[in-house]
């Protein structure tokens, strides 16, 4: 402790320059991985929360929901072999129009009312109580001026809905999904039978030949472009912490090669190497955790500036875990200093003309 | 009120080098007690410097043995000779060797820090060295700002705050001038005396003998001793 604060006082240029770097590069991190998790749930938070344990699909679609369809007969064949209770899907894209007369695309997620369980609801009803034409939207569409008990019209099939509740965390490739009664018609917009995505159902898996058998996660997984997105944005991730680990070891790196010479004299005076690599680590837990703060701090502020419809979401949770990280990471990069330091001799002190 | 602090018997060192080995110490034996401030003298490369990383525990013989009060430390390994540095052997190197960002009072406070020694009472060790060496009005400065004989009074400092049994100075004069070098190993004996230490001082100086009790001769890794 003594050693590392009075030195880190006594350079305050070195290490502010250091800390600066470390500041910018976790901002970046904190920054691009909160994107990749808005991203990723704005593209399938509403998979995420679908109320099933398994999603049946047919074979060709690859696990993507959307690519999949299930006819009446093939429905009955799923239907037949599950032991517990199921309910037919339907995912349908579409569009409505804002108050300004602005198109507004949605995805609507037929559901059999009866069957299918509740959801998470900020206002309004429901999914059990939804009758005649009634809906429950994601409150995202709030922004385009809707609110409760207003009235939208379908752009294709112009039917008029209610907005009944108002739901939360429900998109679906960004847009905002609409919970809708198979009587409603929304299944067959394209045509004329109603044509349904997947059959859901809780409890004990069961494989059903000649269909694929997709957990949510899995379901998430096959979203088209999915994987793609959030495997470039992992991989800056990645790289922003190789590089910060590497610039951090390699700062402390050359500072202890520069002071060989003095934990020679700590050496020679009787200071082990425990003692030289707890200054070490107490230096760079410091300035990682000085860093860690100010850059969360800095993300903290950037939140508030961030326009609503960013799909920025980044929790204490995430970011601890990223600090945790990111802490170990700096920590194994010291050990490099801390290997060099173990190997110095004390007698370089003793007797030697410079 | 003296004892016996210092024992070597027939200590030797040898170095390797490439295939062959070169024996810079030869059967060196003495002993030195509490209260006994020695000299070594020899011409450079004689062993020196060699004979004083042994003593202090930086080195371990070849052959012989080393006893630092009582205790015989010829065996030990790293760990333990790190131990015996910080508890028993106070060093005063050539050049003062002083750690660039610490102040004066924290060169000292550091050696209580590492034997992690009671604060309150390290502090007034510290002051009272420092006091005694004339450099009080430096506790706050960082060794840039000292001249050389005031770093060389402070390695002095540093050298007993530990309370060693033994202490050593390897040409602690050498980059000093000789009024100011004089200067220095007076203070040095007069610590020695007061604190009944055992010392040995290595240096270049014939003029610095008349402060030591003892002068011993070091050539080709051989010890003669003159009154
Ligand atoms: N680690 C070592 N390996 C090989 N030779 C060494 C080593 N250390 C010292 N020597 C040699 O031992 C001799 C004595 O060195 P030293 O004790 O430093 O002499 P002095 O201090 O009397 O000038 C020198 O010739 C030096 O080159
Ligand atoms: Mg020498």
């Amino acid at each position: 402790m003594f050693l590392a604060l009075k030195e880190v006082g006594q350079s305050k240029i070195r290490y502010t320059l250091i800390s600066l770097i470390m500041i910018a590069i976790l901002f970046l991190v904190f920054f691009i991985t909160g994107l990749a998790n808005g991203l990723s749930f704005a593209d399938s938070s509403s998979l995420q929360n679908l109320k099933t344990d398994y999603i049946v699909t047919n074979e060709e679609a690859d696990g993507a929901v959307i690519n999949s369809t299930l006819s009446e007969d093939q429905l009955k064949t799923i239907e037949e072999q599950l032991n517990q209770q199921s309910t037919p899907f339907s995912l349908t894209i579409s569009a409505v129009e804002d108050k300004q007369g602005k198109e507004v695309n949605v995805a609507y997620f037929s559901v059999d009312t009866e069957k299918y369980s509740d959801i998470e609801i900020i206002e309004g009803k429901n999914i059990s109580e939804l009758t005649g034409n009634e809906v429950i939207i994601n409150e995202n569409i709030k922004n385009h001026g809707y609110e409760l008990n207003d009235i939208i019209v379908d752009k294709i099939s112009d039917t008029p809905m209610k907005i009944a509740g108002f739901s939360k965390n429900q998109t679906y490739t960004f847009l905002p999904v609409i919970y809708a009664d198979f009587d409603l018609g929304m299944s067959n917009i394209y045509g004329d039978e109603p044509s349904y995505n997947a059959v859901l159902y809780t409890g004990e898996k069961v494989d059903i030949s000649g269909f694929d058998t997709l957990t949510k996660n899995e379901a998430v997984k096959s979203i088209p472009g999915y994987t793609e997105t959030q495997g470039s944005l992992m991989m800056m991730v990645v790289f922003l912490f190789i590089i910060s680990a590497f610039v951090s070891t390699v700062f402390f790196f050359i500072i202890t090669i520069q002071k060989l010479n003095q934990f020679g004299i700590l050496k020679a005076v009787g200071a082990d190497t425990k003692y030289i690599a707890k200054s070490i680590f107490i230096q760079v837990i410091l300035l990682t955790t000085i860093g860690l703060s100010l850059s969360g701090l800095a993300i903290y502020g950037i939140t508030q500036l961030l326009p609503g419809e960013m799909p920025f979401k980044i929790s204490p949770t995430l970011m601890l875990g990223t600090a945790g990280l990111f802490l170990v990471l700096n920590l194994l990069g010291s050990l490099l200093s801390v290997y060099k330091v173990a190997k110095i001799d004390a007698l370089e002190a003793i007797g030697r003309v410079e | 009120m003296s004892k016996e602090m210092l024992r070597l018997e027939n200590v030797s060192k040898e170095f390797g080098d490439g295939d062959s080995t070169i024996t810079i110490l030869k059967n060196i034996s003495l002993s030195i007690n509490t209260g006994e401030f020695v000299a070594i003298v020899g011409p450079s490369g004689s062993g020196k410097s060699t004979l004083l990383s042994i003593v202090g525990a930086l080195l371990t013989p070849s052959n012989g043995s080393v006893m630092i009060d009582g205790e015989n430390i010829t065996a030990y390994k790293s760990r333990r000779l790190t131990s015996v540095r910080s508890n028993k052997v106070g060093f005063i190197f050539q050049s003062a060797n002083l750690i660039p960002y610490l102040t004066v009072k924290d060169q000292l406070m550091l050696i209580s820090d590492i034997t992690q020694n009671n604060k309150r009472e390290s502090l007034n060790k510290a002051k009272k060295l420092l006091n005694d060496l004339g450099i009080s009005h430096r506790m706050k400065n960082y060794p840039n700002k000292l001249s050389g004989g005031e770093k060389q009074r402070v390695a002095i400092a540093r050298a007993f705050m530990n309370d060693p049994d033994i202490v050593l100075a390897d040409e602690p004069t050498a980059s000093l001038d000789s009024e100011r070098g004089r200067k220095v190993v007076e203070m040095i004996s007069y610590e020695v005396k007061s604190r009944n230490k055992a010392a040995i001082m290595v240096t270049h100086d014939e003029r610095m003998l008349d402060l030591c009790d003892r002068t011993l001769y070091i050539e080709d890794g051989k010890m003669l001793e003159r009154a």
